[in-house]
């Protein structure tokens, strides 16, 4: 008994290097349907490898221009204001500044004070065109501690940042350009005080600066932090104190610890995926847009596969009477279908992978301009001017080993279809 | 060897049926050559698959070396077919991406046998029915008759209790047809396999040395004896 289950061992031993050898003959027996199927596999993967890299390398550049100008780790707020946070309501700002950043000196993270408040900008005709009002964010920076968590104060392009004590205001380099701004120019702020007052602010035009980030670029206005703290009322309090978490030691253990800190102050710590809830269903829709569009590719693949496992079969039915005449299990003549169709998805994995390098070069390298759609509308990604591809290597891991699977795995239909003919049949090819 | 008792099998095509095999008893013993004939239709082959167990009865029960092969499962027909039984079809059925050596190599490698044996063994068959020289051709650069000399040594290589040729010269000129089957008997002789063949060639069915005939599923005629 024993010696006739080594035995059988022994065979099946052989026989699976066998029908490897003879997968590997049988793909080289239908060298052109194997090139086309492999190729439409190629394709398939090529495309994915290359949508990765775009949609990763986008989620990248956004993340890190979102960190560097917006958002820094995360942000302490007022749980009173975080509800009411698209508003902007300087009431519920943080008054007791000193005790949440002694915890953040204790717990050795950077921070960065900020003041957020809504303002209509009003100019008018002469310097520039022509009178006009529009609704904006204007942020308050402290220029003590900004560059602990943004990068803000580097990317002057014309001018400079106003002194403490001066009445001036830094433009976005695309809202300077849209209402003709200048470095000199005044501009006036409409907007209310912490106590619920209108104030009036005339500021003068000391800077314009360029980020890589277009809603910075857009959107954005910064004054100092002791100027908005006489106009707004605000005496020492801000609205948000913005983390970096970079720093060495576990994020995890300093969030928990922070958590801690923060009890009974009736304020929290809010990741920057919270603060941003735009460019995270925009990175997400694109990722699930890109998820359909490959089990798209990858149906048609399907029926490629299929198709070219259903020819071969029926071409090779008698073939299969007489393997399983002689004694070849139907498992195994399974196996060598599922071995051969495997191959044909290995072939088209490595030329997928292959494809997609080639393609994603010259999208790492040069990207793709998209200066003028970033320009004109807020699509919820930060990046402007070049999108660039990345090197994903997980991507390429699930391109490769995709392939070879849903190969193997597509096969297992037709594979169980050659089998359901009974031996004489397949003999006779009837 | 074999015995064969009560065989029956019919078959079904839309209402029609048709009684392929009606009550066969038959008896073969080691070493014979033998031809079954009959015209077509009066199930020649439907014997040569209930014997070959590639194919179940409807009743009755066939013994080979006393084992009872009908009621198989199907995985131990595959192992039984495997060691004991060689086939050797009409259309030779030689897969074309392997050479002569690796075709007949097929029979052994299901069987477990190692590299240098296989090597051994398959030369020796090859050069037996007269292929020396050719073992590296693929079956696309055979003529008919080799290929078919092909598939006589990859039956013959794992040395079975009986080979089972269906038609085995149908596809082939008479000449040739001749030579196939005197290599047939000669391997016979030597190896004192048990050999059934159908054929409707009569030169062919004059080279046995036992003739059953069959017409309309049933034994017509068996020269067993005489």
């Amino acid at each position: 008994m024993n010696t006739e289950k080594t035995g059988e061992k022994k065979s099946a031993r052989l026989q699976s290097g066998f029908l490897f050898t003879l997968a590997f003959k049988n793909l080289t027996r239908y060298k052109k349907r194997t090139a086309i199927t492999s190729l439409s596999i190629a394709v398939g993967l090529a495309f994915y490898i290359f949508l990765d890299s775009l949609i990763m390398g986008g989620i990248y550049d956004s993340e890190k221009n979102l960190f560097m100008y917006e958002t820094g780790s995360g942000v302490i707020q007022k749980d009173s204001y975080w509800e009411e946070k698209d508003l902007l309501p300087l009431e519920y700002s943080i008054e007791d500044t000193e005790k949440i950043t002694g915890l953040l000196g204790k717990l050795e993270i950077p921070y960065a004070e900020r003041t957020y408040f809504s303002a209509d900008l009003l100019v008018y005709k002469n310097p520039y065109p022509e009178d006009g009002n529009i609704p904006v964010k204007v942020t308050a920076i402290d220029y003590d501690n900004d560059s602990n968590v943004f990068d803000i104060l580097n990317t002057i392009e014309e001018g400079r940042f106003p002194d403490r004590d001066e009445e001036g205001i830094v433009l976005g380099s695309w809202l300077a350009e849209d209402i003709n701004a200048e470095i000199g120019y005044p501009v006036t702020l409409l907007t209310r005080t912490k106590s619920g007052y209108f104030q009036v602010l005339d500021l003068e035009v000391t800077g314009i600066i360029n980020t890589t980030n277009p809603v910075v670029n857009r959107e954005s206005l910064y004054i100092g932090r002791d100027i908005a703290e006489i106009y707004l009322e605000m005496e020492g309090s801000v609205t948000d104190i913005h983390l970096n978490l970079n720093g060495g030691g576990s994020r995890e253990k300093k969030i928990s610890s922070l958590q801690n800190g923060l009890e009974e102050t009736g304020c929290s710590f809010h990741t920057w995926r919270e603060m941003v809830p735009d460019f995270v269903a925009a990175s997400e829709g694109d990722k699930n847009g890109s998820a359909v569009m490959v089990i798209i590719l990858f149906i048609i693949v399907a029926v490629g596969i299929s198709n070219t496992m259903l020819m071969a079969i029926f071409e090779r039915v008698r073939e299969i009477g007489m393997m399983r005449a002689l004694g070849m299990k139907d498992a195994a003549v399974m196996w060598l279908f599922r071995i051969e169709a495997a191959g044909i998805g290995l072939i088209g994995s490595v030329s997928g992978i292959v494809l997609g390098v080639l393609a994603n070069i010259p999208l790492v390298i040069y990207g793709i301009d998209y200066s003028k759609l970033m320009r004109e509308g807020n699509y919820g990604y930060r990046m402007i001017g070049i999108m660039r591809g990345i090197w994903h290597g997980e991507a390429f891991i699930a391109a490769f080993v995709i392939g070879i699977a849903f190969s193997f795995l597509i096969s297992f239909l037709p594979t169980r279809k050659a089998m359901k003919k009974d031996i004489p049949s397949c003999i006779h090819d009837i | 060897m074999i015995k064969i008792e009560n065989l029956r099998k019919t078959y079904h095509s839309g209402d029609t049926e048709v009684k392929a095999l009606n009550e066969i008893n038959l008896g073969i013993s080691r070493g014979e050559f033998i031809s079954i004939a009959g015209p077509s239709g009066s199930g020649k082959t439907t014997l040569l698959n209930l014997i070959g167990c590639i194919d179940d009865p409807d009743s009755g029960q066939i013994y080979i070396e006393n084992r009872s092969v009908s009621r198989m499962k199907k995985n131990d027909k595959a192992l039984f077919r495997r060691e004991n039984l060689g086939f050797i079809f009409q259309s030779y059925n030689l897969i074309p991406v392997l050479t002569a050596f690796e075709n007949v190599a097929f029979s052994l490698t299901l069987l477990g046998m190692n590299k240098d044996l296989i090597k051994r063994e398959v030369d020796e068959i090859l050069y037996e029915v007269g292929l020396k020289g050719m073992e590296n051709r693929r079956p696309s650069k055979l003529s008919g008759g080799q290929q078919q000399r092909v598939a006589i040594a990859r039956a013959l290589v794992k040395k079975p209790a009986i080979i089972l040729a269906d038609e085995p010269t149908a596809n082939l000129d008479s000449h040739t047809g001749e030579d196939i089957i005197k290599l047939m008997k000669e391997m016979n002789r030597k190896h004192n396999i048990t050999f059934i063949f159908s054929t409707h060639d009569k030169m062919v069915m004059d080279y046995a040395e036992r003739l059953i005939m069959l017409h309309d599923g049933r034994i017509l005629k068996d020269t067993a004896g005489s």
